[in-house]
């Protein structure tokens, strides 16, 4: 298959029939199946970086194991659905913004032409409503009366293999910049629902790969890159260097300072059990985007003993 | 399709409404019974739901930021759109509430050949939004006319000030008739913006149609099937004295305008017009930005959770540091 070229792209997303381009499709959204293809979906986490993460937060990232989701089968758990339910449930008793945006939303559409994966693709389930609604329209099968007795009639529907697949495409497609909430008339958070929903996924291995390995690479090497501390003083020696060929000036680098304070500003993912305190070679990257929610340990803070901290003294 | 089945299911009410005050007892089911069932389960379930979302925590501070947070003094921030005062929370929810803040910042985006996107200002939306629920206030206001004896003052200028173009007879009230369009106007929208249709479900239409059978039923009890509003008045004041009578001779039309009424308020707490109370509740608008100003910390972090330590780093590449000639803490 041929990949499409910047231009064609172009082109279409200004013609093709969209419901960017004014286009209503023919088929309802719930009976529109979704396809991958290589290119519109990120690889699955490895093996060996879902493994580590499991031993740092067991329970969490599901079996490690290679599949790909252009496979029918996804190699998941038996009771998968079980413990989707399960995770959605925790998740709804542990976050109040969770439970105000499943019932709230009006359906309104001020949210629809806001995302940018929908402006830059007008698939319908790129409006930041229709996001969430499939995951709403499980919640009230599951958790309403009215979708447990009227079912499809008022929007609810039966958690499937399709179902769930539906959810690893969509609730990927989400950078997490809140746009949609600010023109929600109550607020609804498309970024907390994706975020929630990609933890809930964890839980059964659906992942990316793109998230995990920097994540773990941040617990383990605080960076990233996964550089280890002698590749990353290597790394601040080169910079040190050019820095001193262009504008003739040696920096001193903290780098020779003992101790794990030596680098004023700590990495504080939101959930993954950051490092202690921060190694001394660390560069904060945020691992906001990996999908992690659930309130994660405190960072305990190591005092920095005299000397230690060059450049926060 | 799904604006079929609403309609369907609207006029399926009408008819039962009409049919049921017709049979004998029909009028006491529903002039003396379904009004407290109806006004029970509303509140009951209303009371249920918002305990039910209070019952979960808020364990991250993470309001919407609609504009400049607080930052250094010669950075202008939106104190309204970011509020990290209370005070400004407050008037940020007042805003909400009372104008549709969010809506009237509402733009729409359109792909021209370029490709180049070009985005519009867009308060349709907004508009429709405040004729609807202003006329739909007005007009639950003035009703209680018909429930407080003597009625009050507030009362009394509201309905004079609803009917201050002192046409027709009985005089007509302004309010009805915006309520009327709103719900139109909402309708409308929800069928011809192609993104809103798509999404459009049944628990969308059918609360915009019962509305809309509310007020049209009303309308005409007022200005053509007239019923004998001395009592209806008798009725409704019977219901809220607790001894409740069905006077003499009242036309079914009311009997329907009640039975719908009474369908609206069981609904109500079961479906998205809940959004009556979420918009006070919803976390992200109803808390100040304080995060660079307060260190919040998380009361329902699991304490199982143990974080990677520097000393476990250290451990592991121990060697590889001192071959590097970086400083360790344990030789």
């Amino acid at each position: 298959m041929a990949d499409p070229k910047a231009e064609q792209l172009g082109v279409g997303v200004a013609k093709d029939p969209s419901l960017m381009t004014g286009a209503i499709p023919r088929a309802g959204w719930m009976d529109t199946p979704v396809i991958f293809k290589p290119g519109n979906y990120c690889y699955p986490g490895k093996p060996e970086i879902v493994e580590y993460l499991n031993k740092a937060l067991p329970g969490k990232f599901g079996q490690p194991r290679v599949w790909s989701p252009e496979d029918e089968d996804w190699k998941l758990p038996e009771n998968w659905k079980e413990i989707i339910l399960e995770g959605l449930r925790e998740r709804l008793d542990k976050f109040r913004s969770l439970k105000i945006f499943m019932d709230c939303c009006v359906r309104c559409g001020a949210c629809a032409d806001k995302c940018h994966f929908f402006l830059g693709t007008g698939d319908p389930k790129n409006m930041p409503v229709l996001r969430a609604e499939l995951l709403r329209s499980v919640y009230r099968r599951e958790f309403t009366k009215a979708g447990k007795i009227m079912g499809k009639m008022v929007g609810a529907r039966d958690l499937t293999i399709d179902v769930l697949k539906e959810w690893f495409m969509y609730f990927y497609q989400c950078t997490e910049c809140r746009r949609c909430s600010v023109f929600c008339p109550y607020g609804i958070d498309t970024a907390e629902v994706t975020i929630m929903m990609r933890e809930v996924l964890h839980l059964v291995g659906i992942n990316i790969n793109w998230i995990l390995e920097p994540a773990a690479n941040s617990n383990r090497t605080g960076n990233h890159m996964g550089l280890q501390p002698h590749t990353f003083k290597e790394n601040i020696e080169y910079l040190v260097d050019d820095i001193e060929e262009i504008t003739g000036v040696r920096v001193n680098p903290p780098s020779t300072a003992r101790g794990p304070r030596s680098c004023s500003s700590p990495p504080r993912p939101m959930s993954l059990p950051s490092p202690a305190s921060t190694p001394p070679w660390a560069i904060s990257s945020s691992s906001t985007i990996s999908g992690s929610i659930t309130p994660g340990p405190p960072m305990p803070r190591k005092a920095a003993t005299s000397g230690s901290s060059p450049t926060t003294s | 399709m799904k604006v079929l089945q609403s309609v369907l299911l609207v006029l399926a009410l009408v008819v039962v409404g009409y049919v049921v005050s017709a049979i004998p007892g029909g009028q006491t089911l529903i002039g003396k019974v379904l009004p407290y069932l109806a006004f029970g389960v509303f509140i009951l379930f209303f009371i249920v739901k918002v305990i039910g979302w209070s019952k979960s925590p808020v364990p991250f501070r993470i309001p919407t930021t609609a504009g400049q947070e607080n930052s250094l003094p010669w950075i202008k921030q939106a104190r309204f759109d970011n509020p990290s005062t209370t005070g400004g929370v407050i008037v940020r929810m007042l805003l909400e509430v009372t104008m549709f803040r969010s809506l009237f910042r509402n733009t729409k985006a359109e792909v021209y050949d370029g490709p180049y996107l070009a985005y519009g200002s867009s308060k349709y939306l907004w508009l429709f939004a405040l004729i609807f629920h202003y006329s739909l206030l007005v007009v639950v206001l003035r009703h209680l006319r018909l429930f407080l004896n003597p009625v009050p003052d507030f009362i009394r200028t509201l309905g004079a000030a609803d009917g201050f173009l002192q046409i027709l007879s009985p005089g007509l009230q302004i309010s009805g008739l915006t309520l009327l369009l709103g719900v139109t106007l909402l309708l409308l929208r929800r069928l011809i913006r192609p993104q809103v249709r798509y999404i459009s479900l049944v628990n969308d239409y059918f609360p915009l149609l019962l509305i809309m059978a509310i007020a049209t039923s009303g309308i005409l009890m007022r200005y053509v099937v007239r019923t004998d509003i001395i009592n209806v008045k008798q009725l409704i004041v019977g219901l809220t004295t607790f001894h409740p009578v069905i006077p003499g001779q009242i036309g079914s039309i009311f009997f329907v305008h009640l039975f719908l009424v009474c369908c609206l308020m069981v609904y109500f707490p079961f479906s998205k017009l809940m959004h009556m109370g979420g918009v006070f509740l919803s976390p992200t608008r109803n808390m100040a930005n304080t995060n660079r100003m307060v260190h919040h910390d998380n009361p329902w972090n699991d304490p199982a959770l143990k974080p990677h330590s520097y000393d476990s780093y250290e451990d592991e590449f121990r060697e590889l540091m001192k071959e590097a000639e970086i400083p360790v803490e344990k030789e």
